[in-house]
């Protein structure tokens, strides 16, 4: 199949070119925008610090307190606001290069190619069962009290946040080669180490797609972000976009649970993070 | 023949684009909703006397990130590299992976001879090892925990994209005495609850203090002399002024977002609306002119819209509406009274009082109505306000107490968790959250 194309290419390249090229195409002028490498800014070689800002602060004048209270109380002084001194650069050593990551764990007995894979148990309700309601968005995971069941003592200590359960992904978006329960495994591997911001304005809104670059031991080897310009930008998706790169390459979920024999079409594939779902 | 040329051209490149163009992918939608691990060091110290400022400075970070509710600091012994060794041969990012931190803070603080402290420190990804922060303060050495709490906002925006918070003051009322002669003082502090002040002597009764959300004034309701007057104190020059006198009312005034006008609501003619008061030239307008009782106003953060508590509708109810009186718009249909609504400075929530059989809640909903939501209740919950990021609210709780009431300050997440008593002095009630310090 393979080899048919590239001769189909091939001829159409030594013979078809021609016929499209008499009328060029007008191209706009192609606008350049550089972005800043964080990693470029700060490894300057001068490990000092550049020289301190002039225009210091200074502190305010002392002030006659207006109530008497008996004792006086001390002045009110606005906190100074302390000089920022230029970025630090990072101490001159090179940037390593995400290169094959060997992340040592106990042997496994491989598994045999042809031998089938028993189906994993599926803990929760096909997805058949479950309909995604429009309505329904992330401030289902927030707290509500009801007028009914309402807490009876002030909390003294502090609550933590709802332990989630892993669940299978609810929708229906998937690679044609993955299986349904190949998808559920990968990405209950991933799940327990994807942090969703739930508080934060317009968090359902932040899909964040990444571009994953795997080994042959199934454990990632690099992740990309694929809106840069949105990741310099916007500080809400740029937050949503580490904590999703924090989570493939968090050591509990690196290793993805990928099928071996499906190695050579998922080693480069893309994920999409999407919190918009989430129940 | 040149057709089929053609033809094969366009099969070929449909072909190949489709099959370059392939990339498989997935999609996942269930993450969790925990605090991030984050290791935070002592800082290096290059001297005996700045030792105390290496471990005090990230301490101060460590308690305000844990306090948030957003971040779970790893315990320092946890840790492996220590602080020198940071310094001199930089992060060795397996070691703090092994801690199961998913970020890190190191740090070093030098004091040189004329006094002046400088306090640098760095942010890392400690999964991608990568920088995320790097930034130096110089200051005098009593600002220091100004220091830590700016460190905390920008490691906060980083890692959770939104503004942060530490940075603030809180003026509330602190309350002392038995519950039939209580003593009233307008009082301020840290938002940790750090250098706790008196901003009056407790003499006449206090209420409802509100910070500008651009400047730093504060407004409050005093009765001096047996009569209901609004002041304006100033923080940076310490004047208090009057603004009027305000028969009939029980609230102090808001700002508008500017800080320029306040908005408050009066009686008048038998009737109590809303007003708004021009700060530079003190002209007073009427907004809203009706039979029924408006109270409570606060201002949307674009400064175009107001809402309000209202019993209009025959029960005490919230309303928005635009500032020219169109657009009114009652969000709030429940059980009981809603009362007290305060804008979020982000603009996507109100928070309100709620009280129903005898039994006080605090809640949130959006402006369009849609989305209440209780965080909290008790005997007695009332006075929320807002963190100048729209992501915390503090409000006060009283609790019966034999014949006395205990009245304490609390703050929980706009989430509805992490709910956490704010130590007082002595007892403390209607909290107003500062902007953040210039």
């Amino acid at each position: 199949m393979s080899v048919m194309l590239h001769v189909m290419l091939a001829a159409a390249l030594s013979f078809g070119i021609p016929y499209f090229a008499k009328e060029p195409i007008e191209m706009e002028q192609a606008i350049t925008v550089e972005i800043a490498d964080m990693a470029e800014i700060s490894q300057t070689p001068n490990i000092d610090a550049p020289e301190e800002r002039e225009d210091e602060i200074q502190a305010p004048a002392e002030r006659k307190p207006v109530y008497n209270t008996g004792a006086a109380p001390p002045d009110l002084l606005t906190p100074q606001a302390p000089d920022i001194a230029e970025e630090v650069p990072l101490p001159p050593e090179e940037v390593v290069k995400p290169e094959e990551r060997v992340i040592k764990k106990p042997p496994k007995p491989t598994s045999k190619p042809n031998k089938p894979k028993p189906k994993p148990k599926i803990l929760d309700k096909p997805e058949e069962d479950v309909k995604t309601a429009p309505e329904k968005d992330i401030t289902s995971l927030l707290k509500s009290l009801t007028l009914d069941n309402p807490e009876t003592e002030p909390a003294q200590q502090p609550q933590d946040f709802p332990d989630n359960q892993a669940r299978t992904s609810q929708i229906a978006d998937f690679s044609q080669d993955l299986t349904r329960s190949e998808r559920d495994d990968l990405n209950r591997g991933v799940q327990p180490c994807w942090n969703v911001n739930a508080g934060g304005k317009y968090a359902e809104d932040l899909v964040v797609s990444l571009r994953v670059f795997i080994n042959t031991d199934m454990n990632v080897r690099d992740v990309q972000i694929l809106d840069s310009l949105r990741y310099a930008s916007d500080t809400h998706f740029r937050a949503a976009a580490d904590a999703a790169r924090r989570a493939l390459l968090n050591p509990r979920c690196s290793k993805l649970h990928l099928p071996p024999e499906k190695y050579e079409q998922w080693k480069v594939f893309i994920y999409h993070f999407d919190p918009s779902h989430m129940l | 023949m040149r057709y089929i040329f053609s033809l094969v051209f366009v099969l070929a490149l449909l072909t190949g684009t489709a099959v370059m163009a392939q990339v498989p992918e997935a999609r996942i939608t269930q993450g969790n909703f925990q605090p991030m691990p984050i290791a935070i060091s002592n800082f290096h110290s290059a001297s005996a006397a700045d030792e105390k400022l290496a471990r005090d400075i990230p301490g101060i970070v460590r308690a305000n990130l844990e306090r948030s509710g957003l971040f779970r600091p790893i315990n320092q012994n946890a840790f492996v590299q220590v602080p020198s060794s940071i310094h001199k041969e930089g992060v060795r990012f397996p070691e703090w992976r092994a801690t199961g931190s998913e970020s890190m803070v190191s740090g070093s603080v030098i004091t040189d001879s004329q006094g002046k402290t400088r306090v640098e420190f760095r942010l890392w990804d400690v999964l991608a090892e990568k920088q995320l922060i790097g930034t130096a303060y110089t200051t005098t050495d009593s600002n220091w925990r100004r220091i830590a709490h700016i460190m905390s906002d920008e490691i906060y925006k980083r890692l959770t994209g939104e503004d942060g918070y530490f940075d603030t003051r809180i003026v509330y009322i602190a309350e002392s005495g038995p519950a039939q002669r209580r003593v009233k003082q307008l009082a301020i502090m840290d938002q940790d609850g750090a250098n706790n002040q008196y901003l009056t002597n407790g003499s006449y009764l206090v209420l409802t203090p509100r910070f500008s959300p651009e400047t730093q004034r504060i407004t409050y309701l005093s009765y001096q002399g047996g009569k209901p007057r609004v002041y304006l104190y100033d923080i940076n020059s310490g004047k208090h002024q009057v603004l009027g006198s305000f028969p009939g009312m029980t609230f102090a005034p808001r700002f508008s977002p500017s800080g320029r006008k306040i908005v408050f609501s009066m009686a008048k003619d038998g009737n109590t609306d809303l007003f708004e008061m021009n700060l530079s030239n003190r002209n007073v307008r009427r907004l809203t002119s009706n039979s029924a009782i408006d109270t409570a106003p606060s201002y949307s953060p674009d400064g175009k819209r107001v809402v309000f508590e209202s019993d209009r509708g025959g029960s005490q109810q919230l309303y928005v509406m635009n500032l020219d009186g169109s657009g009114l718009q009652r969000i709030t249909f429940g059980k009981g009274r809603y009362a007290n609504p305060v804008w979020s400075p982000r603009g996507d929530m109100i928070a309100f009082t709620r009280m129903y059989q005898r039994k006080f809640y605090i809640g949130v909903i959006r402006p369009d109505g849609k989305g209440e939501r209780l965080v909290t209740n008790a005997y007695h919950v009332e006075g929320p306000s807002w963190s100048p990021n729209g992501r915390v609210l503090i409000y006060f709780k009283e609790t019966p107490k034999g014949n006395q009431r205990s009245a304490r300050l609390y703050t929980i997440d706009i989430t509805g968790y992490n709910e956490r008593w704010l130590k007082t002095p002595r007892d403390a009630s209607d909290p107003a959250w500062s902007p953040l310090n210039p």
